[in-house]
């Protein structure tokens, strides 16, 4: 019994022995892995990176990672390179507000060489430890299993919020939360025990949100930061499909609105700018103060066929929550005639500097276009950019704010052009946007067999505590509580 | 020692024999009544052969039922072997539940018939089509491990054995530790050590709470019934409960009454032995047609046929079955009849009804989804092609199968979206049986120059619509126009497209359909229906008879058909009188269907 104790404990000291890496010889050549991961920030609180090369690796290789007198070498896993979890995070913490130098190290037949070095900043700001986001198949008309769940950045965990194997595979869609508040959310559910789900400090209200005045169900969300009002689309939507087109379908709204959920009181609250016949409003947010709500706003056109014609202004409007009463005047900021592209998802930055939106061509279902980008507002200046270090050929829609400002979550189909994976980019304090970097995963080839999209991914302070049983009896069994038709 | 062998021999050999000969037949039963059922649920599967596969048994409650259950899958499609796969685990489980009966104390006498009833019971619930094939195994691994642990001689030993079991066989093979733990406190402590049968099950207890608590254990109730192996979009069959209940009731009647039958003469032990084995025959086959999905059986022999390719197959097999009255089946007819290029010859052989016979509706199921997905794809509807495969992928229980992948390939490939095939090759790269295919396809990945030199794929993405618009805008014919003004060549849609007009007995569309395609690349010649559809059209202009090229025979036939028409004017029973001659003929379906 002792040898064989005695055998396995050499065995595991073996095991994480890691290889003597003297390097011999260095080459000018770029690492496989520097397109990659050259020139990305990390939050300092992130989960070990994974380091997958662009191509097939010819020879052995290591990554050593140093900074600051740490050194961490990092060996091949099944074709990816990750490194230990505390091992990673020592060296993180060490490296605050510096770089991580990247040595890709072979064992050729001469001895070790090694590729140019790139390094890899350690941003002095973290960000927010959770990422909530939806889990679901990048289909059409059919769904089956999804799920809202929850991922912690600084390590792996993944956890269900709540999955729809749990509500009779129903649709459950658009969690949204207060100025990044887990214990302030609402979520909705379609098809059955449809209705949505409105979770306050433990407490869990469901809605039904028709009224015979709105066009539907209340649809996408925006909480205003006071907490007492939540933004809402109404639409009238529908899909096609392309029979040759770089988009593989089309999700189009015929109709839609927006108005103002007063949580309080239960009543929906809007005004003719905002609900308006000739125009659709939709994508609905408030500033980070709360004095201002931002939408999307396209002349009604003759739909289908016109379908290209849609294009969405950036408006904005005054809201005053004290008097539940909206301004007279709406600003354009974002023309979308002038300048040929067509907005959704504005969210504005923490600091209220910056308004992050998604632009493409025409139509507002960002996540099928190839062609949409996010750009910038710097709502100071009023200058309106590509952010080209986030943007890639394929499709940038969805994105969300950390609560410093600091960092961004985006969702992207760069990977694969169909499931969408997400990214997450530093930006400085002058507005400069770093190169993004994909969620770390646990296993290397993880995004390669994924057959889910990331669907919304919302950056949270914390984990969502709510119990998990507690909200699917109330999904079930809950009491519905009719929303107050819109006066 | 001697008379022990002697009892055995005289008692247990015919009574093998007569298993043996059952397995035999449930092999033959199984090979003649669902040898497609085996190739749908391989075709609806995906083992993808790697690590992280594996390391799934880890993850989840059930975990290695699971990944052993979706292992065996991949076999399923091979002919006679997947018969066998699919009985392996069920036919394994009468030898175990043999040595467990003899453990518990039942006689020579009996052992082999009623053993062999568990067996009867399991593969009437794997009959079902919903229930994984990983409910098997891991009740065969349940009993496995309650007779080696019957093995350990030292109560206090076992007992502590047992009870490390419980959490090992819950995390590894799911809700099947309630048998393991039932028919462990009926084997071991039922008679005697009351207070430890309590205690395993206060284990028991405390591990489902400690699983529930943690999360690990979603539904409480699913993690106490065979439903665990049931696919969750249906409702659990309560009767599927037998396949626990019956061997626990064997077990524990052995133990009420160890020493049964051993004082029976041999004449009534005989007698015994046979009803026996008659009852648990007579169960199967009276009960078999309930548990089997008999209503399904010939939907995914049509599917394995057009997975296959295999279209003479599928047309011979049809043939035996006319008149179809199924769309379904109706819309395979034709996708078989169009991909051998005589559609139009032959369109009015199966008696199709409406314009539905070409593509039925969707109806939010995997097969019906993966049928209009194969039709499109005849066709040359690539984009349409895609999404019913896709719809067909997110319907399947585990959202991913082998024939819905293999579409996805083709058609990003064919629409030009190679990062997504590659994704999907690369799945099924690391499967044993389409490793091969995957390479094959590999080489179209960023190189159109192969793709369009490919007969299938290049034929299909020349046939690509050249203008956009949106999908069945404008209704199924125009869909079909579409893929001709691309490819004016391709033969299929061109006898969908008039098909679809004769089916609608829509007359001028077929006449204007005659003067747009006749003469094109795809329709030198008018193929029978078409022929039969011209005189229909035209029924005195000799002219166009000529300028159409209709043959004298067809011209004959309808002569004669129209003189026999007008003759049993006023008759009852024309239709049927009618039948008799012409009932493959677009005039009999154009008048009486």
């Amino acid at each position: 019994m002792k040898h064989l104790l005695y055998c396995v404990l050499v065995l595991v000291g073996l095991g994480a022995c890691t290889p003597d890496v003297r390097v011999d010889v260095r080459w000018e050549e770029e690492s496989p892995f520097a397109g990659e991961y050259a020139g990305i920030v990390v939050p300092v609180n992130i989960a070990p990176l994974n380091f997958i090369p662009t191509d097939s690796l010819v020879f052995e290789s290591v990554l050593v990672l140093s900074g600051s007198g740490r050194r961490l070498v990092v060996r091949d896993k099944q074709g990816a390179f990750i490194p230990e979890l505390k091992a990673w995070k020592a060296l993180l913490s060490s490296l605050r507000g510096k770089e991580i130098e990247v040595e890709h190290c072979v064992k050729t037949e001469q001895g070790w060489a090694s590729y140019r070095p790139f390094t890899i900043a350690v941003a002095n700001e973290p960000i927010d430890p959770y990422l909530v986001y939806r889990l679901i198949p990048p289909g059409y008309e059919k769904w089956h299993e999804m799920g809202i769940y929850q991922r912690n950045l600084e390590n792996f965990e993944e956890q269900a919020v709540i999955a729809n194997r749990q509500t009779d595979y129903n649709c459950i869609n658009c969690h949204s939360f207060c100025d990044r508040d887990p214990d302030r959310m609402m979520l909705h559910m379609r098809a059955k025990h449809a209705g949505t789900l409105l979770i306050e400090q433990g407490g869990i209200t469901k809605l039904d949100t028709k009224t015979d005045r709105t066009l539907s169900s209340l649809v996408y969300p925006y909480w205003h930061p006071g907490g007492q009002f939540i933004a809402y689309s109404v639409n009238d939507t529908k899909q096609l499909f392309h029979v040759n087109h770089s988009n593989r379908i089309e999700v189009i709204d015929y109709a839609s609105d927006v108005v103002v959920y007063d949580v309080r009181r239960n009543e929906l609250l809007t005004t003719p700018a905002l609900f308006s016949k000739e125009n659709m409003e939709t994508f609905p947010a408030f500033s980070a103060d709360g004095t201002k709500l931002y939408f999307c706003s396209a002349s009604n056109q003759n739909m289908p066929e016109d379908y290209e014609k849609v294009r969405y202004h950036l408006c904005c409007i005054d809201f005053d929550a004290e008097t539940h009463s909206f301004g007279q005047q709406v600003d354009t900021l974002f023309h979308a005639e002038i300048n040929r592209k067509s907005v959704s998802f504005p969210r504005v930055s923490p600091d209220g500097h910056f308004l992050l939106m998604t632009l493409s061509d025409y139509g507002n279902f960002s996540i099928w276009h190839q062609e949409a980008d996010l750009w910038m507002i710097d709502l100071r200046t009023g200058k309106t950019e590509a952010v080209d270090e986030w943007n890639s050929s394929s499709v940038e829609s969805y994105h969300s704010w950390s609560s410093n400002g600091r960092w961004v979550v985006f969702s992207s189909r760069r990977g694969d052009g169909l499931y969408t994976r997400p990214y997450i980019a530093y930006m400085d304090h002058d507005g400069k946007a770093y190169k993004p970097f994909v969620l770390p995963q646990k296993e290397g080839g993880f995004y390669q067999r994924f057959m889910y999209s990331y669907n919304i991914p919302e950056l949270v302070k914390g984990p969502v505590e709510v119990d998990n049983r507690r909200l699917v009896k109330q999904a079930l069994d809950g009491e519905i509580i009719k929303v107050k038709e819109l006066e | 020692m001697k008379t022990l062998w002697f009892n055995y021999l005289k008692y247990c050999l015919p009574d093998w024999g007569v298993g043996v000969l059952l397995c035999f037949l449930l092999y033959a039963h199984v090979a003649y009544y669902i040898p497609y059922q085996l190739c749908e649920l391989e075709h609806e599967n995906l083992f993808v052969s790697d690590t992280d596969t594996w390391m799934r048994v880890w993850e989840t409650p059930g975990g290695l039922a699971d990944v052993l259950g979706l292992w065996l899958t991949q076999f399923l499609a091979i002919p006679y072997v997947g018969c066998f796969v699919f009985l392996l685990p069920i036919f394994l489980l009468w030898p175990v539940m043999i040595c467990l009966l003899r453990q518990a104390g039942a006689s020579f006498a009996f052992v082999v018939p009623v053993a062999f009833g568990s067996v009867i019971t399991q593969l009437l619930v794997q009959y079902d089509f919903n229930f994984n094939q990983s409910g098997s195994i891991a009740l065969l691994a349940a009993w496995l491990f309650l007779y080696f642990l019957s093995q350990i001689k030292p109560s206090g030993c076992r007992w502590a054995m047992f009870m490390a079991g419980i959490p090992c066989v819950a995390w590894l093979f799911g809700s099947i530790v309630v048998v393991y733990t039932l028919g462990g406190l009926i084997l071991f402590f039922c008679r005697r050590n009351y207070m430890w049968a309590v205690v395993s099950l206060a284990v028991l207890g405390v591990m489902l709470a400690v699983g529930y608590g943690t999360g690990c254990i979603e539904n409480f109730r699913l993690f106490l019934s065979p439903a665990f192996y049931y696919c969750s979009l249906v409702e659990f069959p309560v009767v599927h409960w037998i396949s626990w209940v019956i061997p626990l009731l064997l077990i524990l009647i052995v133990r009420c009454f160890p020493s049964f039958g051993s004082s029976l003469r041999l004449g009534v032990r005989g007698i015994v032995v046979c009803c026996l084995w008659a009852v648990v025959t007579g169960c199967f086959l009276h009960y078999d047609p309930s548990f089997r999905n008999t209503s399904n059986q010939t939907l995914w022999r049509l599917n394995h046929y057009s997975f296959m390719e295999d279209w003479k197959g599928m047309l011979d097999f049809l043939s035996s079955r006319r008149p179809i009255t199924n769309q379904l089946y109706m819309n395979y007819a034709n996708m078989a009849l169009a991909q051998i290029g005589s559609l139009g010859d032959h369109a009015f052989y199966f008696h199709p009804r409406g314009v539905k016979a070409l593509l039925v509706e969707a109806n939010s199921t995997a097969s019906v989804y993966m049928l209009m997905s194969d039709v499109q794809y005849t066709i040359g509807g690539i984009a349409d092609s895609q999404r019913y495969a896709f719809e067909a992928q997110t319907a399947l229980p585990r959202m991913c199968g082998v024939q819905t992948l293999m579409r996805l390939v083709k058609t990003n490939l064919i629409l030009g979206h190679d990062a997504v095939a590659e994704k999907y090759l690369a799945l099924l790269e690391k499967t044993w049986f389409y490793k091969e295919w995957a390479h094959r396809y590999r080489k179209f990945l960023h190189n159109p120059r192969a793709l369009e030199a490919d007969v299938e794929l290049g034929e299909k993405r020349r046939g690509m619509s050249k203008h956009n618009r949106f999908v069945m805008s404008h209704g199924w014919n125009r869909e079909l126009e579409d893929v001709l003004q691309s490819d004016p060549s391709n033969r299929k849609a061109i006898a969908y497209l008039g098909l679809s007009y004769l089916l609608a007995k829509d007359l001028q569309g077929f006449r204007n359909f005659l003067e747009t395609y006749y003469g094109t690349e795809g329709l030198k010649q008018l193929p029978l229906a078409f022929q039969q559809g011209v005189m229909a059209v035209y029924p005195q202009d000799v002219e166009k008879w000529e300028f159409y090229r209709v043959s004298s025979q067809v011209k004959d036939l309808y002569l004669s058909y129209v003189k026999q028409l007008q003759g049993l004017q006023g008759y009852p029973g024309k239709k049927r009188q009618m039948k008799k001659e012409y009932e493959y003929t677009f005039w009999y379906y154009y008048m009486f269907t």
